[in-house]
């Protein structure tokens, strides 16, 4: 099956083997035995009887994963909240499973957008062609960016599924000399598009430009002074008139910009209901506008902005031609406000992961209550939706605009993006990330010995704990806090005191928004610990390494070394990205733990599955 | 040697039945396939598990509907995680009962679901009772030397 050419191109052939799977099913012994059947398969399968433990193994290790097959009904989550979580912020297949198969279910699924529904018993011919939707994914992602996209990003990424394509040709049987002329014609083709990116001194592979706040907030300027529709990026470039600046350095920023507004409207879109997209906003606007300026500050200031507003602001945020209603609110004084709310706020912030839903009839009910939020605004909301009403401002010539936040927010998101592993979600609070079966023992080793994903989940959220009050002061220090936090993984109490905060996953809809509010504030973390593992009825569960060793499958060592070898230079990109731009905020991270683990990585049979989400993210990168 | 011989034909003969009498449907067989030198137990696995998630389940339900007043959408959810977990490894009949199950919880109707609970408890008990016959007709087989014959649909 596997026809070596000289070394770069092997990754290619093996597809869809090594295909990289998460099950999550809160029945064991389907789990065990889609597992199975997967394995057999030769796909690389995680497995997990949590949703909640698998969202969070999904954002730590953005990247890691290929397609997420998931079981509807389980208790911590309802399948189809997983599956638009996943969709959302992963862009990730998602099949649904179910051993319901009525019609209205499988519509839901379709719905909620999942890939496939396959109804229980799942037979392993099913799983055989799961990759399907992985190649189809790509490429309707492809055709989505074509529009905005610089023809390099396309012919990159064209690149991933014409070398997908070859695989299966390959793996078909094509003949050994066709394919080793047609792999040479496309090595060298891709040479020559290196080589004209290397020598032309404006691509956006030379001139590394790091988006700083200051940068972010002149193009966001720019943007709105040329309003959101008519800002092209040679216009941008002018108004921004930053020496050095090019114009493919504002078009891939101006790209991501976008697919961030639209992420946004996604999740208004969503809240508001699609048919009620433009009147509820409406309806809200109006509430907006009831709100004393007064009691607006306050609101925010408190952590506690109640959803209709937040909803209207999302709206808004997709109308950039709308106007927000905001009587006498001076953006300064909301932002400011809301800066000391987050600051005020100490670590019961954590518990905050109340969905949006439950929030709106309660807004007189929120106080502080450290664990369980019973109609609790997550104080992420304040702060978020002040964040955006950093970008919203401009286009709404609210007077001067401090978009300090709208920009961490932006930015910060950009670099998770192009970057390693994910990080922290803000407030993750993932009560089944302790509920786990503890016979994970507390030891934490990087690459050896078990230890249940909880913990990491766990140890991740107490990192993540300290974010938030940070998050206004800078992400150095985010970033210093966290990375204290992953050199003193291994303790064990470190990893209890966060199990009081885990308490609630809610279930509604809002955690959507709740999460994708967290994604924009997601931060850089250093990659974790170098294993992966999910606990499900007591059991240890590794995922296997290429030497059956439980490894880090994030990173690639456990995918067998067939796999074609960019990551290393990838990881590179990533990692001088996220040091530059710790820089640039003048933070005094340390990168040490950072740096062993992408050492390690880099020593170890660096590997790249072929449709991992970094490859085509970096293609973002400045 | 006589013995292995007879013990295969007996694994074959009861398997056969078993099939036959829709205890076990072809969700079994694929498991059978499953199973490979590194997974050697992968069938008794999953199937030790069936039987303790099956006995809680069960559990579970005959508390559900003996409350004051009963969740039948709890019971519900507790039947349609049987009917999952029964149809993952091939328990026809028990699946089969979980459907009927449901649908007394639908209608509300407590006396179709206890009546339901009692069956479907006969049901399992008798597939687990099968099913360990199975196993120990295998490693009768095993011990006796011989090898276990491979039943294709």
């Amino acid at each position: 099956m596997a026809c070596t050419s000289g070394g770069k191109l092997e990754v290619s052939q093996q597809f869809p083997v090594g295909l990289r799977v998460l099950v999550v099913d809160d029945d064991v012994i389907c789990l065990r035995v889609v597992e199975q059947m997967l394995r057999k398969c030769l796909y690389n399968v995680t497995s997990c009887s949590q949703a909640t433990v698998a969202l969070n193994l999904l954002r730590e290790r953005k990247g890691s994963f290929d397609v997420v097959l998931s079981d509807v009904h389980m208790p911590d989550m309802d399948g189809f909240k997983l599956l638009e979580l996943v969709g959302l912020e992963m862009g990730l297949p998602v099949i649904m499973m179910s051993a319901d198969g009525r019609t209205n279910l499988v519509m839901r699924g379709v719905r909620h957008g999942a890939c496939d529904y396959l109804i229980k018993p799942i037979r392993d011919e099913e799983l055989k062609n799961i990759w399907q939707h992985v190649v189809r994914k790509k490429q309707n992602d492809m055709k989505e960016h074509d529009h905005s996209c610089s023809v390099e990003d396309h012919d990159r990424r064209k690149r991933v599924i014409d070398d997908t394509e070859y695989a299966s040709s390959l793996n078909e049987g094509a003949d050994a000399d066709e394919v080793n002329k047609m792999q040479k014609k496309r090595r060298d083709s891709k040479d020559e598009d290196d080589e004209t990116d290397n020598d032309d001194p404006s691509t956006s592979k030379k001139a590394r430009v790091v988006w700083s706040v200051e940068l972010h907030q002149q193009f966001v300027t720019a943007v709105n002074q040329l309003g959101i529709d008519k800002a092209v990026p040679k216009r941008i470039l002018e108004l921004m008139n930053v020496p050095g600046l090019t114009r493919e350095n504002v078009a891939s920023h101006l790209q991501k910009f976008r697919l961030y507004l639209k992420r946004l409207s996604m999740v208004v879109h969503q809240q508001v209901g699609l048919s009620s997209s433009y009147c509820g906003p409406v309806e809200q606007n109006l509430k907006l506008a009831s709100l004393g300026r007064i009691e607006f500050q306050a609101l925010a200031a408190s952590g506690q902005l109640p959803p209709p507003t937040l909803a209207a602001l999302h709206a808004e945020l997709s109308r950039p031609t709308g106007n927000l209603i905001l009587p006498g609110v001076d953006q300064r004084t909301l932002l400011h406000a809301s800066l000391q709310g987050s600051k005020c706020v100490s670590v019961d912030r954590v518990a905050y992961a109340q969905p949006l839903e439950k929030c709106s009839p309660n807004i007189s009910k929120q106080s502080s209550q450290p664990l369980t939020s019973n109609g609790d605004v997550h104080p992420e909301f304040a702060a978020w939706s002040s964040k955006n009403l950093g970008d919203l401002v401009p286009a709404c010539n609210l007077g001067t605009v401090t978009e300090t936040d709208g920009l961490l927010t932006f930015v910060q998101q950009q670099q998770k993006q192009s970057m390693m592993p994910e990080t922290s979600r803000s407030i993750n609070v993932n009560p089944s990330c302790l509920v786990v079966p503890s016979q994970s023992s507390p030891n934490h080793q990087a690459g050896n010995s078990p230890a249940s994903v909880d913990q990491n989940c766990s140890f991740r959220n107490s990192a993540v704990d300290h974010n938030n009050p940070l998050i206004s002061s800078g992400i150095g220090q985010v970033l210093e806090v966290e990375c204290k936090a992953v050199s003193a993984p291994r303790d064990a109490a470190s990893v209890s005191s966060t199990s009081s905060y885990s308490r609630n996953i809610q279930e509604s809809s809002c955690q959507r928004v709740w999460n994708s509010a967290s994604t924009l504030n997601a931060v850089v973390q250093p990659p974790t610990k170098a294993f992966v593992q999910c606990s499900y009825n007591g059991k240890l569960h590794l995922v296997q390494g290429s030497a059956g060793n439980p490894v880090y499958t994030g990173r690639g060592l456990s995918i067998p070394s067939r796999f074609a070898v960019n990551e290393q230079e990838l990881q590179m990109c990533s990692l001088s990205q996220v040091r530059s731009y710790v820089e640039s905020s003048s933070s005094k991270v340390k990168q040490e733990p950072n740096m062993d683990l992408m050492g390690s990585v880099k020593l170890g049979t660096p590997v790249k599955q072929l449709f991992s989400q970094n490859d085509l993210m970096s293609v973002f990168s400045d | 040697m006589e013995i292995v011989g007879q013990l295969q034909k007996q694994f074959v003969d009861f398997s056969t039945s078993l099939y036959g009498e829709g205890f076990l449907d072809e969700q079994y067989l694929q498991l059978q396939k499953l199973q490979d030198e590194s997974n050697p137990d992968f069938v008794c696995e999953v199937v030790s598990l069936f039987f303790d998630d099956s006995e809680k389940l069960l559990n579970n339900l005959a508390t559900a509907l003996q409350q004051q007043v009963v969740d039948f959408k709890q019971v519900d959810a507790h039947v349609h995680q049987f009917k999952g977990s029964s149809s993952s490894i091939g328990a026809q009949r028990v699946k089969n009962m979980c459907v009927a199950f449901r649908n007394f919880c639908e209608e509300k109707n407590l006396d179709g679901c206890l009546r339901c609970l009692q069956q479907l408890n006969h049901e399992y008990f008798l597939v687990k009772n099968k099913l360990e016959t199975l196993f120990r007709l295998e490693r009768q087989i095993v011990e006796a030397g011989g090898t276990v014959p491979v039943i294709v649909a």
